[in-house]
């Protein structure tokens, strides 16, 4: 579909956002698909589940809408045939781009209108590997009882697999009712959802031991919890978090085999080569390495969105730790939904929030961004 | 078993609980892969499926069970799981006198055994010290039960295998196995569902889907269910994949109905 024709069936009613670009990897993603593990289909679903449902309240989408999960840099949405509404969430630099004049500087964490032609683009996901990208009316059916893109089992998506350059997402009229975003003071609450930690520092995940902590003595366990510092290697997706650190050995004559059993998000794995793999949201439902511990389902948005380099250590809790820091993390997505606020521009209307901008200055006279 | 601070108080002998991350429980029925634990695994499933259904076990999300394992997905905001395993674990006891589910499915897969279709069969049948067609014979006269899925959607662990039949994994791994390949290892079969990387004998190819996008049901087999194999010739072989081809198989022949 070539950049500016409309789906035909695209109207002012039922407008669609067309993906100029994807970027490195961009899919729509919900919470899950639940209840199939048993049948070996993992849950995917979004890596920053609190985030969407920042993102969802700011284009007034209900709780169970998908959005765009987007990695790196370059995702380009373009509203066609009518105007949309589109939220982005993360550390973004965003551009707003329209035919025939500058770009503009557009904030995360607010709602923007895009009107027909003009274009949304991902120029950098910042501190972190991941944004997500809100579409008011997102209208995608459900597959087997979710939207989210498992590409990998053709589940999902719009078409059972991730988002490509042309695909059309189907769309309704903005809401009525002022753009929004998150109150300023929020802003810093929606950071440490993700793990606000500055460059060189060590990301601490919390996790509770076992199933198979019992393969490693007192003194190994005592490390996992303790001194063990691991960094993010390259080889980190969606699957599941592999880590550079000084081997685990496994007890004497227990080696890293086990009979297959369940895996979670979470599950940390020590196979032989004592190098832990966290998994993610689409790993394997089933494996046959021993598990260390258990990840809090808090901590896995950080991991998920940390790169590869980025340092981190175990620390030892209880389960009802987790479930206290999950209350925790909910109380506050509720919160910086109740505090949402009307932007004071008209809706179209290009906005700069200035108390937003990370950085950046867009020069008037030079027609495309300084950099991308 | 695990004795680390996330253990429940046990259930009977030899069967432990325990809390796994912040939103699971796990009941352990030991370290084996033995059909007797299979069974116990799969009795628990059964039996938490209908407390749950009368509303005793509230927040459970799912429930897997895997060859020695059974484990407990739940919702921290409703439940915990010293809840969840005290509402499980009067139920344990019952699994080592379960009799077995009410009804099974039972399937019957055609396979197109050996030549290209099954490239280890050769090699599996030397090794065995038995020609190819008794190895054949012997897989198809030993119906076997969905132990666990899976490794990939809809990838079945099948078995116990005909004794004679057991061998370790190849020593090297393929990098492609095609999809419908029918495999033996240890005491398993499967029948994978994906083309992917895997290190089983190879000894047929079965056209029956065992995973489907589109289908109401997106995965053919369940743990529980019981499966035999059925050997076709080449014509019998073409055909059903013409007819999967063309959209035109029902899965539902597959099912055994007597």
């Amino acid at each position: 579909m070539s950049p500016t024709a409309s789906p035909p069936d695209a109207t002012p009613d039922r407008p669609v956002l067309q993906l100029d670009a994807t970027g490195v990897l961009s899919s729509l993603q919900d919470r899950g698909r639940f209840g199939l593990r048993r049948l070996g289909i993992p849950w995917a679903g979004t890596l920053a589940e609190p985030w969407r449902g920042i993102a969802n309240a700011l284009v007034g989408n209900a709780a169970d809408s998908p959005v765009i999960e987007t990695f790196e840099a370059g995702l380009c949405v373009r509203a066609q045939a009518g105007a949309v509404r589109v939220a982005g969430v993360g550390d973004l630099t965003l551009w707003l781009e329209t035919d025939s004049r500058p770009p503009t500087r557009i904030a995360a964490w607010r709602s923007l209108t895009l009107q027909p032609g003009q274009r949304l683009r991902i120029a950098s996901t910042g501190r972190y590997r991941i944004g997500l990208l809100a579409l008011a009316g997102i209208d995608i059916p459900l597959h087997h009882g979710s939207r989210s893109s498992y590409a990998r089992a053709g589940l999902g998506g719009l078409d059972g697999g991730t988002l490509s350059a042309g695909q059309c997402l189907p769309a309704s009229r903005p809401p009525p009712g002022a753009e929004r975003s998150v109150a300023p003071a929020d802003l810093p609450a929606c950071h440490a959802l993700a793990g606000e930690v500055d460059a060189g520092a060590t990301l601490a995940l919390r996790a509770v031991p076992g199933p198979q902590d019992e393969a490693f003595d007192a003194h190994e366990l005592a490390r996992f919890f303790g001194d063990a510092r691991w960094t993010i290697s390259s080889g980190t997706d969606r699957m599941g978090c592999r880590l550079d650190g000084d081997a685990l050995v496994h007890r004497q004559g227990r080696g890293a085999d086990i009979v297959s059993d369940a895996i979670l998000p979470g599950s940390v794995q020590v196979p032989g080569t004592g190098q832990p793999i966290v998994l993610l949201n689409d790993a394997h439902t089933a494996g046959g390495y021993t598990k260390i511990a258990t990840v809090i389902s808090t901590d896995l948005m950080p991991l998920a969105l940390a790169r590869p380099g980025a340092r981190l250590r175990f620390l030892c809790v209880k389960a009802d730790d987790g479930v206290h820091a999950l209350r925790a993390v909910q109380g506050t997505v509720a919160g910086i939904q109740e505090r949402l606020m009307p932007l004071a521009s008209q809706p179209g209307t290009e906005t700069l929030l200035s108390a937003n901008l990370i950085g950046g200055v867009v020069d008037a006279l030079s027609p495309s961004p300084s950099s991308c | 078993m695990s004795t680390g601070s996330a253990s429940l108080p046990g259930g009977p002998t030899g069967v432990s609980l325990r809390a796994v991350g912040d939103s699971a429980l796990i009941v352990e029925f030991g370290d084996t892969l033995e059909p007797a634990l299979v069974a116990r695994v799969q009795a628990l499933d059964r039996a938490i499926s209908l407390a749950c259904d009368t509303g005793a076990l509230p927040g459970i999300v799912e429930r897997v069970p895997t060859f020695r394992s059974l484990a407990i997905v739940l919702d921290p905001l409703i439940t915990t799981a010293r809840q969840v395993a005290d509402g499980v674990r009067p139920l344990i006891g019952d699994t080592d006198r379960d009799t077995g589910p009410t009804a099974t499915r039972q399937w019957c897969l055609p396979v197109r055994y050996g030549d290209e279709h099954g490239p280890d069969l050769g090699s599996l049948a030397l090794t065995l010290g038995m020609d190819e067609q008794e190895v054949v014979t012997r897989h198809g006269a030993c119906p076997v039960s969905v132990f666990m899925l899976g490794f990939l959607p809809g990838f079945a662990f099948m078995g116990t295998t005909d004794p004679l039949l057991q061998q370790p994994r190849r020593s090297e791994p393929r990098l492609r196995v095609p999809a419908g390949s029918v495999a033996l290892a240890m005491q398993l079969t499967a029948v994978y569902p994906w083309d992917s990387p895997g290190g089983w004998h190879l000894i047929g190819h079965c056209p029956v889907p065992l995973f489907d996008a589109d289908a109401d049901s997106p995965v053919l087999l369940g743990p529980g269910d019981r499966v035999s194999f059925r050997a076709v010739d080449d014509q019998e072989h073409q055909q059903l994949c013409a007819d999967r081809a063309a959209g035109n198989l029902q899965v539902e022949r597959f099912l055994d109905r007597s």
